[in-house]
């Protein structure tokens, strides 16, 4: 018999997985601008916050099953321990996945391996995130050999499991609290809410809620998937060590802040302070309550839904320390683009994947391994099974699976690559960088034209003549946009020739093409230019981001290296009585204080003097 | 090179030319053409190709923005492999061979002055470097920023010359200033200093509000020196947890067993 | 309408092509793997090469079923393919468009030459369309699938033609030019998943034939055991 609901929720898997491996095409081709929404105000996003940050959290599951089934032998959660751990290991291999998508040069990830700085919080995170990877999969070793003819091997693994399993909760300790010594040294970062010398502790203790409350999770999940009865008792038994546990971080969490001082700021009303109250809610109140009742632990739903609650509290808990609480320092907002969260979706299916495949096939729960087995040998005498429309026999087992899932794959994949974004050719240059073959923006949209300063300049006449365009020059503005010589096209300073475009237009006939009929005729033209000129203009193309140029004198440059030699000349002209006009005062006039002492020698009547 | 170079920068002198920005483009080789800057930046007018600017504040302020090259750097602090690293001479310099691409040199920095290459596929992290290379093998006497400035705004020498001439203006037109020096201590004191008559405070994030005299590196190391005690007291603790509880299952197994036996032998 | 244009030349083009290149690679990938397992698990591994690849070639040139019984099925359906290979591929337009898109352009066949083909490749369909609709044995075969396909290529044909003689067209240009769009596009979305596969794996075709006859020893008997007639005589 089919299993409709596990076939969905695969299906729905690989369709995040094929997504995340379009999105992993344009990311790794085209790099972290295209694909996220970081800026160099906001250098971490969800990738930190949620695959790194969460992704080590969400795996604490692993080294506290370890702790609570063979340290302190509670043998009624030795159903969980095995799959804790299964989902620990994929879970660090998630961050590792995760970090290699937001590092930006990431073959060079190894050289934490060689390069030291023991001063950062981050090369020891990197390092017991490595060595606990290890670690874990020694932990899974068993696992996979307990069936197989290995069984030598598989003693051996069996014998070293204590002193890996106290290895790796060592290790545990320390990276999940140095996550949180990682934001110590931002304090003008971190929000105040968040911030605290005991980030560490806090985290660790947080970790070890998270971790209870994930098993918990995932064991409601498997069962219902696999249409299994839950360990009920178990997980009474986990909403129980859970409840106490939430209740240590509360009021480590209550103190820390009552000693701060910083009580008062949790009810100031700013949404950053209420983003704070619900994270404690969904993490740690409505849980730690909930947990509390006898009745609740009886019920399946509840405990799911109270476990998913804190799950995802948490998750925001790391989520607003590493990057949304601040928001309040960089006074910038970032949200992800749907590319990020089309990775941090397709990392965590991935994973999914693997741990149904290696559930499916090695005993990890041996209960569902024989449900699972005795569903396979069902499937393998059903009829055959025919695509709906293509009409190609699906195949029977895993091979029917691998069509179905490579097809919503492959069309996740396209769907992805399509709407991935595509190499935005940004290029906003203002007139005063223009130099030799160069572009301009035009107008408030993403229109261009190729502007040739040589040409302009040449056709102005030569060096001198700057002044033509670079002289308009308005206060606070950097450049002459091109409408100052183009829109009124008898200016002397337009390049526009007029007789040029009579001749061209076939003589007098012509006028009513530019100037309408019937109309008396303006000045300015009652068209606009790029209504015959439109193939000059272009829309953003790949072409669009050469440049010519190496650097280009600024618009200070310009005006320096072409204004002050006339100004110091007519300032030597006697007739013109105007003595100081080749001094600085001329033209950097403005009326603070700092500069009228700075100009202070022109006295009134002098150019200086008369433009203030 | 001189012992502790430090660049003074005087706000009330600048006319805002950005003659530093162009010839600091000239000296580091960087396009002339800034890329817009990126949504969601702060338009202080940094980015990749552009180390220093001139941020234009009300008033015909212009205050140039810069890398301040800490004391004790925050970025150089928290990178993981050293690829930013702190000079014997004092600037703070990028390595790009090592660097792995995790951005917590930019997280860290309280100026916001690392910028990164978004739009590459193979990035790296920008910043000025107070033109050591050519400092060092004496091509210049000065950075190009100062070396350009028409105005003596910005000026350059050791950081205790630099702290002295601060002081000197501040006492010869004590009207005029701020009585500050920016840099004197902040975050463990700075090699780029500004004497100013504005607040300058908006050059750090949430407005220097929690920027204290105290360096910022130690924040981190406090905790870290723990670590392997950390480490090795964990795996003592769950050692001899592992050893109690297990010897008090094998005693409360053998007392049920001889529990167990003597009710058999009272049975017999 | 030109919205709908716009979409048609911009994203969907995108998709229809990352469909078809994706949906391809997984169909080689899917066709590799079920050959070797069909090799591994035969009872005869033999596979005699040359014969096949003459056979293929055979089928490509199909020179020796003008001997047959149904000749003009035979020409048709050459002309047909003759027309949707060399048509979409080396008509000045497209490869325009591909230059536009890729960078890359290739030889162009002269506008008259396609306009034939394409004629000829219509008159073909029709044929192809009337023997599945005449004949009983084709009929019975015949499911929605065949006719939805044979339509697609109609009019992605006659729509194409239409484009390019824009004087002959009953219909406004911009009805006709997405509608040549969106039939074109549809096929290249189809090709990996239906029948129009054969175009991604005619290579194999034979080398499947060829394999399917070496039966799984007691192959049989596993059949007639799914089918619940174990047991039965065959």
């Amino acid at each position: 018999m089919e299993n409709r609901r596990l076939f969905l929720f695969k299906g729905v898997m690989w369709i995040l997985a094929g997504l995340a491996a379009a999105v992993a095409i344009v990311r790794f081709s085209l790099g972290l601008g295209v694909s996220t929404a970081l800026s160099d105000s906001t250098p971490w996003g969800l990738w930190i916050g949620f695959d790194v940050m969460g992704g080590v959290a969400l795996a604490a599951g692993g080294f506290v099953m370890a702790a609570v089934v063979h340290i302190f032998h509670r043998e009624r959660y030795h159903a969980a321990a095995r799959p804790a751990i299964l989902t620990a290991f994929l879970g660090y291999g998630a961050v590792a996945v995760g970090l290699l998508f937001d590092l930006g040069l990431p073959w060079n990830i190894w050289h934490a391996t060689i390069y030291w700085n023991v001063r950062s919080a981050l090369f020891e995170v990197a390092w017991c995130v490595m060595l606990y990877l290890t670690v874990l999969a020694l932990e899974v070793t068993p696992t996979i050999l307990e069936r197989t003819p290995f069984q030598k091997t598989y003693r051996f693994f069996v014998k070293l499991a204590l002193p890996i399993m106290i290895l790796g909760i060592m290790l545990s300790t320390l990276h999940q609290s140095s996550l949180g010594t990682m934001l110590l040294i931002m304090p003008f970062r971190v929000h105040p809410l968040w911030y605290s010398h005991l980030l560490p502790e806090l985290f660790f203790v947080s970790a070890i809620c998270l971790g209870i409350v994930m098993v918990m999770v995932e064991s409601t999940v498997t069962s219902w998937l696999y249409r299994r009865e839950p360990e009920m008792e178990m997980l009474a038994g986990l909403a129980r060590l859970a409840s106490i546990a939430l209740a240590c971080y509360f009021v480590m969490k209550s103190a820390d802040l009552l000693l701060q001082g910083k009580l008062a700021t949790v009810f100031d009303g700013t949404w950053l302070a209420n983003l704070f109250i619900l994270e404690m809610l969904l993490s740690t109140v409505i849980p730690m309550v909930g947990f509390a009742f006898p009745a609740v632990r009886r019920s399946f739903r509840g405990m799911w839904f109270l476990a998913c609650c804190s799950v995802a509290g948490f998750v925001l808990d790391r989520i607003n320390a590493s990057g949304l609480s601040q928001v309040w320092a960089t006074r910038r907002f970032y949200f992800p683009e749907w590319t990020e969260f089309a990775i941090s979706l397709g990392i965590v299916a991935a994973c999914v994947l693997v741990f149904f495949f290696i559930q499916e096939r090695f005993p990890v729960d041996p209960h569902g391994l024989e449900a699972v087995e005795a569903e396979r040998k069902a499937r393998a005498t059903a009829l055959p099974a025919f695509a709906p429309f293509a009409q190609v026999w699906l195949g029977e087992g895993w091979r029917k699976s691998a069509k179905v899932y490579s097809f919503l794959f492959v069309l996740a994949l396209a769907v992805g690559l399509t709407a991935a974004p595509k190499a935005e050719p940004v290029v906003d240059t203002r007139a005063v960088r223009a130099v030799g073959a160069n572009i301009l923006r035009i107008g408030p949209g993403p229109r261009y034209v190729y502007f040739d300063h040589k040409k302009h300049q040449d056709e102005a006449g030569g060096r001198k003549s700057c002044a033509l365009c670079h002289h308009l020059h308005q206060k606070g503005d950097v450049g002459t946009p091109c409408v100052v010589c183009h829109e009124n096209l008898f200016l002397p300073t337009s390049v526009f020739n007029h007789d040029a475009h009579v001749s061209a237009l076939a003589g007098n006939d012509s006028c009513a093409k530019c100037h309408g009929k019937g109309e008396p005729i303006r000045v300015t033209p009652t068209k606009k230019c790029s209504e015959c000129h439109d193939k000059d203009m272009m829309a953003a193309n790949p072409v669009v981001k050469t440049f010519a140029s190496k650097w280009a004198p600024s618009y200070k440059d310009a005006m320096h290296t072409m204004c002050i030699p006339c100004h110091e000349e007519k300032a030597k002209d006697v007739t013109l009585k105007l003595p100081n006009l080749g001094r600085c005062g001329a033209c950097h006039n403005g009326g603070t204080e700092s500069e009228k002492a700075y100009t202070a020698e022109f006295p009134a009547g002098t150019t200086a003097g008369a433009r203030s | 090179m001189i012992e502790n170079p430090a660049i003074l920068t005087d706000v009330t002198k600048c006319i805002g030319c950005e003659q530093c920005v162009v010839a600091c483009k000239k000296v580091n080789d960087l396009p002339a053409n800034d890329a817009p800057p990126r949504p969601g930046s702060t338009p202080d007018g940094l980015s990749a190709d552009r180390w220093t600017t001139v941020i234009r504040e009300p008033d015909n302020h212009f205050v140039r923005k810069q890398c301040r090259h800490c004391l004790e750097p925050a970025c150089v602090s928290v990178c993981p492999v050293g690829a930013m690293q702190k000079t014997p001479e004092g600037p703070v310099i990028y390595d790009k061979a090592i660097c792995l691409g995790c951005r917590y040199c930019m997280m860290a920095c309280p100026y916001g002055v690392p910028h990164y290459e978004w739009d590459s596929p193979n990035p790296s992290v920008r910043k000025c470097i107070l033109c050591y290379p050519s400092l060092k093998s004496g091509k210049i006497d000065k950075p190009a920023c100062v070396a350009s400035c028409p105005t003596q705004a910005t000026i350059f020498g050791t950081r205790g010359e630099m702290l002295a001439e601060a002081g000197r203006r501040l006492r010869a037109e004590p009207s005029k200033y701020v009585q500050r020096i920016w840099g004197e201590n902040q975050v463990g004191g700075t090699s780029v200093l500004y004497v100013s008559d504005i607040s300058l405070d908006f050059l750090a994030f949430g407005d220097g509000r929690q920027l204290s005299a105290a360096p910022l590196p130690p924040l981190t190391w406090g905790t870290l020196k723990a670590v392997p005690f950390e480490f090795l007291g964990m795996g003592v603790l769950m050692g001899s947890l592992y050893w109690v509880i297990e010897r008090r299952r094998k005693l409360m197994d053998e007392k049920a067993a001889a529990v167990a036996a003597g009710e058999d032998h009272h049975g017999e | 309408m030109n919205t709908w244009v716009a979409w048609a030349r911009g994203p969907f083009l995108y998709l229809a092509f990352s469909v078809l290149v994706v949906g391809a690679v997984r169909q080689w990938v899917l066709a590799i793997g079920e050959l070797a397992r069909a090799h591994r698990m035969a009872g005869d591994q033999r596979v005699p090469w040359r014969w096949m690849f003459k056979k293929s070639l055979g089928w490509i040139v199909p020179v020796n079923a003008l001997r047959g019984t149904r000749i003009p099925f035979t020409i048709a359906s050459a002309v047909f393919h003759a027309g949707m290979l060399l048509v979409p591929l080396f008509l000045a337009g497209h490869v325009a468009l591909i230059e536009q898109g890729i960078g890359i352009g290739w030889p162009t066949l002269p506008a008259a030459a396609a306009d034939a083909l394409t004629l000829a490749a219509l008159a073909g369909l029709g044929v192809l369309l009337l023997y599945r609709l005449l004949e009983r044995a084709a009929r019975f075969l015949s499911g929605p699938q065949d006719y939805l396909l044979l339509a697609l290529c109609i009019t992605a044909f006659l729509t194409g033609y239409l484009v390019a003689h824009p004087e002959a067209s009953p219909l406004p240009f911009t009805v006709i030019y997405l509608g040549h769009l969106l039939s074109a596009e549809l096929i290249l979305v189809l090709i990996p998943f239906s029948k129009l596969a054969h175009a991604l794996l005619f290579a194999s075709t034979r080398i499947v034939w060829e394999l399917g006859w070496h039966f799984v020893p007691g192959g049989g008997e596993k059949v007639r055991a799914a089918l619940g007639k174990a047991g039965e005589p065959v």
